[in-house]
Order: structure tokens, then sequence, then C-alpha cells
């Protein structure tokens, strides 16, 4: 299983004042993501069956994306618990290793009670004004790879793959949503725990099926089968943003 | 019985007598202790466009070790017959290329691979990522490569480190190098990462952009041409903003910033150069063979095009003699496999381009020539 490592930016400045008097208790909380297709683990390279008119199956090659802001919501209170990670769902080329999922490990939390864990999916346009020279190569934020300098902007998330139509053409797909305004944030009521020295796992499911054939927000992916962003506003904005959205409904926390 | 104690008391006379040996001098060690060892920290100012450099923790940059790195890389010596060093397949003002298809090496063997270019090679390090180096990834870093991968190999210097390091440590010259570097105290302490270390920091530093295009953002009143920036605009294709009716979109994985401008991705992906049906079919598998996924089979390094006008022969077999032919493969569609990037797969207008639109793209290209660093004392061959 993948770890993915974190920035505990905030944390950690939080923590470095209090060094010099007692060292407060901390624990670990460890995010479990799972994508799925339907109800079973999603494979990558692997077709599955859309249930669609057309496309008829679809096969998805990457399924990568941003979140930061990573809040747990303490007596009414917001603890900030991480700034910015890339969960990356390459590692899911077969059942069990999908089944596994990503984890994400995020030490020195405060121990306590929360009744309910934040989450921005992509990056607040702040972050999203930086630019991969000013981070290390260690940092998800510190690649090309993620960047995009023509809109000034990381790539938030990254979708892409092949359909098959009913006319067995097939086509590739990619959706890569960035530039400012695309960021979405989600509020999961979940109740947990951080206890001193303890790992507490949280796992979240993503159905990938929502991404694109979800009733009242599908995407045409035969004739809008791909944007990389553009100026707000465009078609091809007005689709990513979309498929942003539906990346960020598609999450789903396990009770 | 009595033979067996006898054996014991042996050896432990032995190691008393060695322990005693090693408070002076043990009698395998050509002593170099009373020679200075001051290293010079190096700091490297990285060029525009470009953030610091990033290193193993293990081995900071000295001017001394550089010094000893670029007489390694330009040494016949790490060869089994004395005939090769790293700068035979890695020619300075080729951008480190050897402008040929396939890289030749000892006895005038074939690899099965195309040399690549090492200006600005310390950039494509990935800290926390397992494959970093070659075509298809399988050294994490300089050091890496240069342990496992030359020196042994049968199809380019076909040595072993064990001559490797006895030829260093006898030799009249290098030993007192090894100690200024790295602070031995004994020829014979010279091993093969003090080697691998040495010409790595010298990697580093090989760092230069100052091509046109670099001057055309830093310089003042310095300007592409017309050809040039309609080259760059293709060159982003619909990354530019808004979609068009002819896109080359190159910079998805030729990707730069303006503070990282690597115009690589250094990702591993699939290109379209070979047509199979089945990914188990690719004649070179590539970064697939270094992971064990078949899905990554058929991909390799998404190197830089910086200098690329200097680097013919290209891919990583080298099957395009010229950049035109570079561009025609990916103008023309490219060929079908099954993990065929999505970048190449939704690119519907990349066959648009007409006759002028490759020039200007090719015009760009150009402009990512840097010869500035020509002939550069400080990277050229010490003997
Ligand atoms: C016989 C020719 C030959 C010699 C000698 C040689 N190389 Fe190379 N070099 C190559 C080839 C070919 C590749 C690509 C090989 C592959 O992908 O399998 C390469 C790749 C590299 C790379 C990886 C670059 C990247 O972008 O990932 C580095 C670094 C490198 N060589 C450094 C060296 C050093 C240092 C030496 C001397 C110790 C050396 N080479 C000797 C031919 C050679
Ligand atoms: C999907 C990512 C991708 C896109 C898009 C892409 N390339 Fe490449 N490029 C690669 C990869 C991967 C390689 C190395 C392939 C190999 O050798 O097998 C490469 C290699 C090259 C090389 C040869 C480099 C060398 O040192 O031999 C040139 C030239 C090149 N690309 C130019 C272009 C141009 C021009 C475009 C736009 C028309 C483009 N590329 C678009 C991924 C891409």
């Amino acid at each position: 299983m993948r770890k993915i490592f974190f920035f505990l930016l905030l944390t950690s400045i939080g923590y470095n004042s209090c060094t010099d008097t007692l060292k407060e208790p901390t624990g670990t909380l460890e995010i479990i993501f799972k994508a799925r297709y339907n109800s079973g683990p999603l494979v990558l390279f692997q077709s599955d069956s859309t249930g669609q008119n057309d496309p008829i199956t679809i096969m998805f090659k990457k399924l990568d994306f941003f979140i930061s802001d990573l809040k747990g919501n303490q007596d009414g209170t917001l603890k900030d618990f991480a700034d910015v990670g890339y969960i990356s769902m390459s590692n899911s080329l077969d059942s069990s290793s999908s089944e596994q999922g990503i984890s994400l490990l995020i030490n020195e939390l405060p121990v306590g009670s929360f009744d309910r864990l934040d989450m921005g999916i992509g990056l607040s346009d702040a972050v999203n004004s930086t630019t991969p020279g000013s981070y290390p190569s260690s940092s998800p934020l510190g690649l090309n790879s993620n960047y995009w300098p023509m809109t000034d902007s990381y790539i938030l998330c990254k979708m892409e793959g092949d359909i098959n139509q009913s006319n067995s053409t097939t086509t590739g797909f990619l959706y890569h949503g960035g530039v400012n305004g695309m960021y979405q944030q989600r509020s999961f009521n979940h109740s947990f725990d951080i206890s001193e020295n303890a790992t507490t796992t949280i796992v979240l499911y993503l159905q990938a099926e929502e991404l694109f054939f979800k009733t009242g927000s599908e995407i045409d992916m035969i004739n809008d089968s791909q944007t990389h962003s553009g100026q707000i506003g465009s078609t091809e904005y007005n689709l990513a943003k979309t498929a942003m959205e539906n990346l960020s409904n598609s999450l789903y926390i396990q009770q | 019985m009595k033979q067996k104690i006898a054996i014991i008391t042996f050896i432990l006379f032995i190691s008393i007598m060695s322990c005693q040996e090693n408070i002076t001098t043990p009698d395998n060690c050509n002593d170099m202790s009373s020679e200075p060892y001051n290293p010079t920290a190096y700091t490297e100012t990285p060029p525009d466009g470009f953030p610091a450099m990033e290193h193993p923790d293990d081995n900071p940059i000295t001017v001394e070790g550089i010094e000893l790195g670029r007489h390694l890389f330009y040494d016949p010596i790490l060869s089994r017959d004395s005939t090769i060093s790293c700068s035979s397949c890695h020619e300075l003002n080729k951008a480190f290329t050897d402008g040929l298809a396939l890289a030749k090496g000892i006895d005038n063997l074939t690899s099965r691979r195309s040399s690549m270019s090492l200006i600005n090679i310390g950039y494509s390090w990935i800290k926390n990522r397992p494959y970093n180096f070659m075509w298809d990834g399988r050294f994490q870093s300089l050091e890496e490569q240069i342990i496992k991968g030359p020196i042994e190999d049968p199809f380019e210097m076909d040595n072993t480190w064990e001559k490797v390091e006895s030829d260093l440590q006898e030799h009249p010259d290098y030993p007192l190098m090894f100690r200024k570097a790295f602070g031995i105290d004994c020829k014979e302490d010279i091993n093969r990462d003090h080697v691998s270390k040495a010409i790595s920091q010298f990697e580093r530093t090989l760092n230069s952009a100052n091509s046109k295009y670099d001057q055309h953002q830093w310089v003042p009143f310095v300007y592409m041409s017309a050809e040039e920036l309609r080259g760059l605009t293709l060159f982003l294709g619909d990354a530019a903003g808004s979609p068009s009716t002819k896109d080359a979109e190159c910079a998805h994985c030729h990707s730069f910033s303006q503070n990282k401008a690597l115009f690589a991705r250094n990702e591993f992906s699939n290109n379209g150069l070979d047509s199979v049906n089945n990914l188990n079919d690719f004649i070179d598998l590539g970064y697939g063979a270094i992971t064990g996924n078949i899905s990554e089979n058929g991909q390799f390094k998404e190197v830089t095009l910086r200098n690329i006008a200097l680097t013919a022969p290209y891919m990583h077999d080298g099957r395009f003699a010229t950049l035109e032919e570079a561009v025609d493969h990916y103008t023309s569609g490219g060929k079908s496999s099954p993990n065929v990037a999505s970048e190449l797969t939704t690119a519907p207008t990349i066959t648009n381009l007409s006759a002028s639109d490759k020039a200007d793209l090719i015009a760009f290209l150009h402009a990512l020539t840097d010869s500035s660093y020509f002939n550069k004392p400080e990277w050229s061959s010490p003997f």
C-alpha cells in the first residue's frame, strides 16, 4: 500500500510553539481512499460496462487528484490536520491492490473526539497561485507534471482512459480540472477519536461511475471527450468544473 | 582438539595484532592522512527559470568532488581495456549525447538504446520516487546509475568494480584527489561509492539554460521570432487556453513552468511509437519491465526537449534521424496500442498541422538550443 506524504506545515507550526513547554499527546489519522466501480473495486486498464446506451464500456487509465485543507471539527472548533495531499490511484492495477486503496497518514494530530472531517478537493485559489519551482520534488506541488503554466494553475484532477461506443469505435477521454474557481469543499459528518500514540482509520470510497454517469450530472463522453479547463466561462472550463464537482460528490465516507 | 585451540589462539593473536596496528598504520594502508582535507562547499547558482538543485543528503557537492568527478567522467580507466569513458557516449557539445541511433561501447558493440542528454540532468531526480533515470527509469539516483550502469555493462565498459577500484588505488594522481574530495586516509579506501559520488557531483553542475526561449523570458529586448512564437503556441496546444483547430499539444508531457522550465514532465508514457494489440508484444518493454506492471509496458521516460536539435537521432532506439521525422510521428497521430497516453489519444487536431505549422513547431524546438555552454572549460576534458 502506498503511503502518501503530507505537508504538515500548519500543524507543525502549531506544535513547534509548544515544544518548549510540555509536549502535547498526539495521535495519527489514516485516511484510506478506495476507488470503486459500482459494487466492485475500480481496476485501471480493465473495461467496465457503463449501463448506458453509449458509451458501452469504460476503461480508466488514470485517476489522480489533489486534496487540501483537511480539518477536523472538535467541539465546534476546526483543527488543522494537513495542507495538501495527492491521491493517485495508479496502484489499482488489480482488484486486490484497488481493494487495499491508497493510504494517507497524518501524524501528530491533537488527541480528542471529532464529529466531522472537512476536506477540499483540488487546491484553494491561494495555493493554486504558487508554482512548482517553490517546492521540493518530494512534494506533489513541486512537480511540473501536476502544473499547467498556460493557465497558471495546478492540474487539480486527472481522469483519463478509453471508452467503447456502440458503433465499436474506441476513443480516449481526458478530463483535467485546473484553474481557479474549481476548488470543491466537502464536509463528512463522522465521529472519530484521535488517541495518543494510536492510529485511527477512516475509509473514503470514490464511486467512479458517478464521475460521468450519475443522473443529473452526466458528462457526454462521446461529444465532450476532453478538457484541459481553459478560460473561465468557456465550454472547456464548464466541462472541467462539472468533472471536479462530480469528483467531489463521488466521495463517500464509510460509517 | 589441540589443533582447534591452537587455531583459535592464533586467530585471537592475529586480531589483537591488527587491532594494535590500526592505532598506528595498518600494513595494508598507503597512508595519505598527512595530506590536507579541506573540502570547499559548492553552491550552484541555478539558471534563470530553474529552482535550487536537490541532491541526496549523503552526497554534498564540493569543489574537490566535482573536479574528481570530471576527471573520472572523461577517463577511459573505467573501462576494461581503457578505451571507453563516459564521454565516449556523452559528448559535451552534443548536449552529452553521441550522435548515434544506438550507443556504441567497448569492442564496437552496439547497445540496445540511444544515449541520453546530461544537461540539467540533476533536475530529473524526483526525491521520493523509485524510478528516475534511463529510458526505462531503472535507477533511482545518479549515484545508483553509475554503480549499476555502464561500468559492468558488457556492451558499454565491460569492466569490474574490483578492477576499477584497484586501478584507481594504484594510480599516481587519483588517490590524492579522492583524499581531497572524501577525506579517506588510505589509498586502499577508494571504492565505488566514492567514484559514483564524485561523478554525480560533476553531473549536478551540468546546468545551463540560455536558449533563445530563455532569453525571451529573462533578457530584456530579446524576443523569439514570429515563426518561433507560432511554434510555441502549437507546442502548448489547447493548454494555451482556448481550443483551436490545430494543436500539437507537446507541452502536456514536455512540460515546463516559469520557474521550473524543464520541458519534461519526467514521467513515463507511451507516445505511440509502436503498434501492438497486446501489451506484452512491445519489442522493448521499457518502464513496465522495471515496475512489473503490464500496463506500463512500452512506456519510456518523457525526456527534456531542451537542446533537442543537438541530440539526434531521436527516441529510446534512435529510430528518427531528424526532428522533422519526430514531429511527423506525432502529427500523423502515432501508432495505436492499448496504453497510448491519453494526452495523445484525445488530441483530435494534432493531425491538422500543415507543412508550415510543422516548420513553425520545429523552429520553436530549435529555440530551445543552448550553445552558450559549448566547450565550457569546467565541463570539458581535463586531459
Ligand atoms: C556505451 C555508451 C555509454 C557509456 C560509456 C556511458 N553511457 Fe550513459 N547512457 C548511455 C545510454 C545508451 C543510456 C540510456 C540507456 C538505457 O535507457 O538503458 C545512458 C543513460 C545515462 C544516464 C541517464 C540519463 C537520464 O536522463 O535518465 C546517465 C545519468 C548516464 N547515462 C551517465 C553516464 C555516466 C556517468 C557514464 C560513465 C560512468 C556513462 N553514462 C557511460 C550510453 C552510455
Ligand atoms: C504523452 C506524452 C507526450 C507528448 C504529448 C509528446 N511527447 Fe515527445 N516524448 C514522449 C516520450 C515518452 C518520449 C520518449 C519516447 C521513447 O523514446 O520511447 C518522447 C520523446 C520525444 C522526442 C525525442 C527525445 C530524444 O531525446 O530522443 C522528441 C523530439 C519529442 N518527444 C518531441 C515531441 C513533440 C514535438 C511533441 C508535440 C508534437 C511531443 N513530443 C509530444 C512523450 C510525449
